[in-house]
Protein backbone atom coordinates (compact mmCIF):
# COMPACT_ATOMS: atom_id res chain seq x y z
CA UNK A 1 0.00 0.00 0.00
CA UNK A 2 2.92 2.42 0.94
CA UNK A 3 4.52 2.23 -2.63
CA UNK A 4 1.38 3.09 -4.29
CA UNK A 5 0.47 5.78 -1.84
CA UNK A 6 4.01 7.25 -2.07
CA UNK A 7 4.16 6.89 -6.01
CA UNK A 8 0.97 8.76 -6.13
CA UNK A 9 1.98 11.44 -4.27
CA UNK A 10 5.28 12.14 -5.60
CA UNK A 11 4.04 12.03 -9.11
CA UNK A 12 1.03 14.85 -8.08
CA UNK A 13 3.76 16.98 -6.29
CA UNK A 14 6.33 16.58 -8.46
CA UNK A 15 3.60 17.64 -11.07
CA UNK A 16 2.61 20.81 -9.04
CA UNK A 17 6.21 22.13 -8.41
CA UNK A 18 6.81 21.71 -11.80
CA UNK A 19 3.86 24.30 -12.91
CA UNK A 20 3.98 26.01 -9.74
CA UNK A 21 7.71 27.21 -10.42
CA UNK A 22 6.81 28.25 -13.52
CA UNK A 23 9.94 26.40 -15.84
CA UNK A 24 9.11 26.42 -19.00
CA UNK A 25 10.58 23.53 -19.97
CA UNK A 26 13.39 20.80 -19.58
CA UNK A 27 13.34 19.58 -22.92
CA UNK A 28 15.53 22.01 -24.04
CA UNK A 29 18.54 22.15 -20.96
CA UNK A 30 20.79 24.75 -19.56
CA UNK A 31 23.59 23.76 -17.38
CA UNK A 32 21.54 24.47 -14.54
CA UNK A 33 18.32 22.88 -15.47
CA UNK A 34 20.59 19.47 -15.95
CA UNK A 35 22.11 20.25 -12.36
CA UNK A 36 18.34 20.55 -11.35
CA UNK A 37 17.05 17.52 -12.96
CA UNK A 38 19.78 15.49 -11.89
CA UNK A 39 19.21 16.65 -7.90
CA UNK A 40 15.06 16.66 -8.22
CA UNK A 41 15.49 12.39 -9.73
CA UNK A 42 18.19 11.59 -7.00
CA UNK A 43 15.67 13.00 -4.26
CA UNK A 44 12.43 12.07 -5.76
CA UNK A 45 14.43 8.01 -6.02
CA UNK A 46 14.86 8.40 -2.41
CA UNK A 47 11.58 9.30 -1.56
CA UNK A 48 10.16 7.08 -4.05
CA UNK A 49 11.55 3.63 -2.96
CA UNK A 50 12.42 4.34 1.51
CA UNK A 51 14.54 1.75 2.19
CA UNK A 52 12.75 -1.09 0.16
CA UNK A 53 14.70 -2.02 -2.58
CA UNK A 54 13.27 -5.23 -3.52
CA UNK A 55 12.02 -6.12 -7.23
CA UNK A 56 7.93 -5.73 -6.08
CA UNK A 57 8.75 -2.34 -4.59
CA UNK A 58 10.06 -1.22 -7.76
CA UNK A 59 7.53 -3.17 -10.01
CA UNK A 60 4.74 -1.70 -7.97
CA UNK A 61 6.07 2.17 -8.26
CA UNK A 62 6.70 1.71 -12.13
CA UNK A 63 2.98 0.32 -13.00
CA UNK A 64 1.83 2.82 -10.35
CA UNK A 65 3.58 5.75 -12.08
CA UNK A 66 1.93 4.30 -15.49
CA UNK A 67 -1.47 4.11 -14.33
CA UNK A 68 -0.87 7.71 -12.92
CA UNK A 69 -0.16 8.76 -16.55
CA UNK A 70 -2.87 7.53 -17.98
CA UNK A 71 -5.65 8.74 -15.89
CA UNK A 72 -3.88 12.29 -16.44
CA UNK A 73 -4.03 11.91 -19.54
CA UNK A 74 -8.44 10.47 -19.94
CA UNK A 75 -8.18 13.40 -17.06
CA UNK A 76 -7.06 15.72 -19.66
CA UNK A 77 -9.26 14.70 -22.42
CA UNK A 78 -12.34 14.83 -20.52
CA UNK A 79 -11.89 18.17 -19.14
CA UNK A 80 -10.48 21.05 -20.76
CA UNK A 81 -9.86 22.63 -17.97
CA UNK A 82 -7.52 20.55 -16.03
CA UNK A 83 -6.13 20.18 -19.37
CA UNK A 84 -4.87 23.83 -18.99
CA UNK A 85 -4.26 23.71 -15.26
CA UNK A 86 -2.04 20.70 -15.80
CA UNK A 87 -0.07 21.17 -19.11
CA UNK A 88 -0.78 24.99 -19.55
CA UNK A 89 -2.15 26.95 -22.75
CA UNK A 90 -0.25 28.73 -25.67
CA UNK A 91 0.87 32.52 -24.85
CA UNK A 92 1.19 34.91 -27.77
CA UNK A 93 4.26 37.04 -27.30
CA UNK A 94 4.21 39.08 -30.09
CA UNK A 95 0.90 39.68 -32.16
CA UNK A 96 1.11 41.36 -35.39
CA UNK A 97 4.97 42.70 -34.64
CA UNK A 98 3.47 44.19 -31.47
CA UNK A 99 4.90 43.06 -28.20
CA UNK A 100 2.61 41.88 -25.31
CA UNK A 101 4.31 43.27 -22.50
CA UNK A 102 2.15 41.50 -20.25
CA UNK A 103 2.70 38.05 -21.27
CA UNK A 104 6.53 38.57 -21.56
CA UNK A 105 6.38 39.28 -17.86
CA UNK A 106 3.73 36.78 -16.69
CA UNK A 107 5.91 33.87 -19.10
CA UNK A 108 8.95 35.10 -17.59
CA UNK A 109 10.38 35.19 -21.48
CA UNK A 110 12.80 37.84 -22.56
CA UNK A 111 13.10 39.41 -26.32
CA UNK A 112 16.35 37.72 -26.34
CA UNK A 113 14.54 34.34 -26.47
CA UNK A 114 12.37 35.13 -29.10
CA UNK A 115 14.94 36.80 -30.66
CA UNK A 116 16.79 33.47 -30.35
CA UNK A 117 13.87 31.42 -31.76
CA UNK A 118 13.36 33.57 -34.67
CA UNK A 119 17.03 33.09 -35.79
CA UNK A 120 16.86 29.51 -35.42
CA UNK A 121 13.38 28.68 -37.19
CA UNK A 122 13.53 31.48 -39.75
CA UNK A 123 16.83 32.84 -40.01
CA UNK A 124 15.09 36.34 -39.27
CA UNK A 125 17.49 39.28 -37.94
CA UNK A 126 15.40 41.80 -36.45
CA UNK A 127 12.48 41.95 -34.40
CA UNK A 128 10.69 44.09 -36.78
CA UNK A 129 10.74 40.98 -39.38
CA UNK A 130 8.43 38.64 -36.52
CA UNK A 131 4.47 39.05 -36.88
CA UNK A 132 3.65 36.41 -34.41
CA UNK A 133 5.88 34.62 -31.23
CA UNK A 134 3.71 32.26 -29.30
CA UNK A 135 5.16 30.76 -26.59
CA UNK A 136 3.95 27.11 -27.11
CA UNK A 137 2.73 24.44 -23.88
CA UNK A 138 5.92 22.78 -24.42
CA UNK A 139 8.06 25.64 -23.97
CA UNK A 140 8.96 26.21 -27.19
CA UNK A 141 8.66 29.91 -28.94
CA UNK A 142 7.04 29.58 -32.13
CA UNK A 143 8.18 32.10 -34.57
CA UNK A 144 5.62 33.27 -37.38
CA UNK A 145 7.42 35.70 -39.92
CA UNK A 146 6.43 38.69 -41.52
CA UNK A 147 6.09 38.17 -45.24
CA UNK A 148 8.95 39.76 -47.11
CA UNK A 149 8.16 42.24 -49.58
CA UNK A 150 9.63 41.37 -53.38
CA UNK B 1 -13.25 17.98 -31.77
CA UNK B 2 -13.64 21.55 -31.34
CA UNK B 3 -11.76 24.01 -33.47
CA UNK B 4 -9.71 26.76 -31.72
CA UNK B 5 -11.19 30.24 -32.62
CA UNK B 6 -9.34 32.29 -34.76
CA UNK B 7 -8.49 35.50 -33.14
CA UNK B 8 -8.76 38.85 -34.73
CA UNK B 9 -5.10 39.14 -35.02
CA UNK B 10 -5.89 36.32 -37.64
CA UNK B 11 -4.41 33.39 -36.16
CA UNK B 12 -6.55 30.38 -34.87
CA UNK B 13 -5.24 29.55 -31.40
CA UNK B 14 -6.95 29.11 -28.48
CA UNK B 15 -5.64 31.67 -25.87
CA UNK B 16 -7.29 31.84 -22.32
CA UNK B 17 -5.58 35.16 -21.60
CA UNK B 18 -7.98 35.16 -18.14
CA UNK B 19 -6.88 31.83 -16.86
CA UNK B 20 -3.22 32.75 -18.10
CA UNK B 21 -3.41 36.04 -16.10
CA UNK B 22 -5.19 34.37 -12.89
CA UNK B 23 -2.24 31.35 -13.54
CA UNK B 24 0.63 33.89 -13.52
CA UNK B 25 -0.60 35.37 -10.17
CA UNK B 26 -1.04 31.91 -8.50
CA UNK B 27 2.73 31.17 -9.31
CA UNK B 28 3.42 34.29 -7.96
CA UNK B 29 1.92 33.08 -4.45
CA UNK B 30 3.67 29.97 -5.27
CA UNK B 31 7.15 31.02 -4.91
CA UNK B 32 6.08 33.10 -2.16
CA UNK B 33 4.82 29.78 -0.04
CA UNK B 34 8.21 28.06 -1.48
CA UNK B 35 10.01 30.72 0.35
CA UNK B 36 8.23 30.24 3.19
CA UNK B 37 8.45 25.97 3.65
CA UNK B 38 12.21 27.35 3.40
CA UNK B 39 12.13 29.78 5.73
CA UNK B 40 9.89 27.28 8.54
CA UNK B 41 12.41 24.44 7.30
CA UNK B 42 15.38 26.38 8.61
CA UNK B 43 13.63 27.10 11.92
CA UNK B 44 12.76 23.83 12.51
CA UNK B 45 9.85 23.29 11.54
CA UNK B 46 10.01 20.56 9.17
CA UNK B 47 11.92 18.33 12.06
CA UNK B 48 15.72 17.22 11.09
CA UNK B 49 17.45 20.11 12.86
CA UNK B 50 16.78 24.11 13.53
CA UNK B 51 15.91 25.98 16.94
CA UNK B 52 12.30 24.40 17.21
CA UNK B 53 12.60 20.70 16.26
CA UNK B 54 13.27 20.05 19.55
CA UNK B 55 11.86 20.68 23.29
CA UNK B 56 13.56 21.03 26.25
CA UNK B 57 11.92 19.98 29.51
CA UNK B 58 12.76 20.85 33.59
CA UNK B 59 12.41 17.79 35.84
CA UNK B 60 13.29 17.89 39.57
CA UNK B 61 15.88 16.24 39.34
CA UNK B 62 17.34 16.52 35.48
CA UNK B 63 16.32 18.02 32.17
CA UNK B 64 15.03 15.76 29.08
CA UNK B 65 16.16 16.81 25.39
CA UNK B 66 13.62 15.40 23.43
CA UNK B 67 12.65 15.98 19.49
CA UNK B 68 9.26 18.02 19.32
CA UNK B 69 8.70 17.86 15.55
CA UNK B 70 10.71 14.95 14.00
CA UNK B 71 10.32 12.78 10.62
CA UNK B 72 8.94 9.10 10.42
CA UNK B 73 11.82 6.39 10.05
CA UNK B 74 14.68 9.36 10.79
CA UNK B 75 16.70 8.75 13.78
CA UNK B 76 16.19 11.23 16.53
CA UNK B 77 17.75 11.41 19.95
CA UNK B 78 16.16 11.78 23.73
CA UNK B 79 19.35 13.54 25.56
CA UNK B 80 18.44 13.45 29.20
CA UNK B 81 20.57 14.82 32.27
CA UNK B 82 19.95 13.51 36.23
CA UNK B 83 21.53 15.45 38.97
CA UNK B 84 23.92 14.27 41.21
CA UNK B 85 22.14 12.53 43.56
CA UNK B 86 21.81 8.44 44.58
CA UNK B 87 24.30 5.90 42.83
CA UNK B 88 21.08 4.77 41.20
CA UNK B 89 18.94 6.96 38.78
CA UNK B 90 15.85 5.76 37.46
CA UNK B 91 14.49 6.77 33.64
CA UNK B 92 10.66 5.67 33.22
CA UNK B 93 9.22 5.47 29.47
CA UNK B 94 5.23 4.85 29.32
CA UNK B 95 4.35 2.14 27.05
CA UNK B 96 2.82 4.41 24.56
CA UNK B 97 6.67 5.76 23.90
CA UNK B 98 7.65 2.50 22.59
CA UNK B 99 4.66 2.67 20.58
CA UNK B 100 5.82 6.09 18.49
CA UNK B 101 9.44 5.32 18.73
CA UNK B 102 11.74 2.24 18.40
CA UNK B 103 14.83 2.71 20.37
CA UNK B 104 17.52 1.53 18.50
CA UNK B 105 20.39 2.04 21.27
CA UNK B 106 21.61 3.54 24.52
CA UNK B 107 24.14 5.21 26.03
CA UNK B 108 25.22 4.16 28.37
CA UNK B 109 23.54 0.83 28.76
CA UNK B 110 21.12 0.65 31.45
CA UNK B 111 22.05 -1.86 34.79
CA UNK B 112 18.75 -2.94 34.65
CA UNK B 113 15.40 -2.61 33.29
CA UNK B 114 11.82 -3.41 34.84
CA UNK B 115 8.23 -3.34 33.97
CA UNK B 116 6.69 -1.02 36.30
CA UNK B 117 3.16 0.84 36.72
CA UNK B 118 4.30 3.48 34.89
CA UNK B 119 5.73 1.68 32.17
CA UNK B 120 9.55 0.56 31.26
CA UNK B 121 11.74 1.35 34.38
CA UNK B 122 15.19 2.04 33.02
CA UNK B 123 18.01 2.11 35.99
CA UNK B 124 21.48 3.38 35.38
CA UNK B 125 24.19 3.38 37.64
CA UNK B 126 26.42 6.37 38.28
CA UNK B 127 28.62 8.39 40.79
CA UNK B 128 26.56 10.22 43.68
CA UNK B 129 28.56 13.15 43.32
CA UNK B 130 28.20 13.54 39.28
CA UNK B 131 25.80 14.11 36.61
CA UNK B 132 24.42 11.32 34.63
CA UNK B 133 23.92 11.88 30.75
CA UNK B 134 22.56 9.58 29.46
CA UNK B 135 21.22 9.25 24.74
CA UNK B 136 18.80 7.08 23.53
CA UNK B 137 19.01 6.74 20.17
CA UNK B 138 14.93 6.61 18.54
CA UNK B 139 13.69 5.57 15.24
CA UNK B 140 10.03 7.23 15.01
CA UNK B 141 7.42 4.55 13.84
CA UNK B 142 3.71 6.71 14.57
CA UNK B 143 3.01 9.29 12.55
CA UNK B 144 1.38 11.97 13.75
CA UNK B 145 0.97 13.65 17.30
CA UNK B 146 2.13 10.68 19.32
CA UNK B 147 1.82 11.71 23.06
CA UNK B 148 4.26 9.55 25.62
CA UNK B 149 5.12 9.74 29.48
CA UNK B 150 8.87 10.34 30.56
CA UNK B 151 9.98 10.03 33.69
CA UNK B 152 13.11 11.06 35.88
CA UNK B 153 13.65 9.48 39.15
CA UNK B 154 10.14 9.35 39.62
CA UNK B 155 8.83 12.82 38.44
CA UNK B 156 6.43 11.86 35.88
CA UNK B 157 5.76 14.36 32.76
CA UNK B 158 3.48 13.98 29.42
CA UNK B 159 5.34 15.07 26.08
CA UNK B 160 3.78 15.42 22.03
CA UNK B 161 6.12 14.35 19.28
CA UNK B 162 4.59 15.92 15.85
CA UNK B 163 5.88 13.22 13.63
CA UNK B 164 6.01 14.20 10.22
CA UNK B 165 5.77 11.62 7.19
Amino acid sequence: METVVRGIVMYIFLIAVMRLSGRRTLAQITTFDFILLLIISETTQQALLGDDFSLVNSFLLIITLFAMDIALSYLKEWSPRADRIIDGAPTVLVSLGKLDEEALRGTRVGLDDILEAARAQHEVERLEQIKFAVLEVGGDISIIPKKQNA
Amino acid sequence: MQEPPIRADGLQLDEPRDFQKCFWNIERLAWIVFALIIVLALLGFTGAGGPFSRGHAEFTQGTLDYPRIARWQRSEEFRIRLSPGEETRRVTFGSSFYEAFQIEGIAPEPERQKSAAEGVEMSFAADADVEAFIVLYVKPQQLGLPSFTVGLNGDNQQFVSTILP
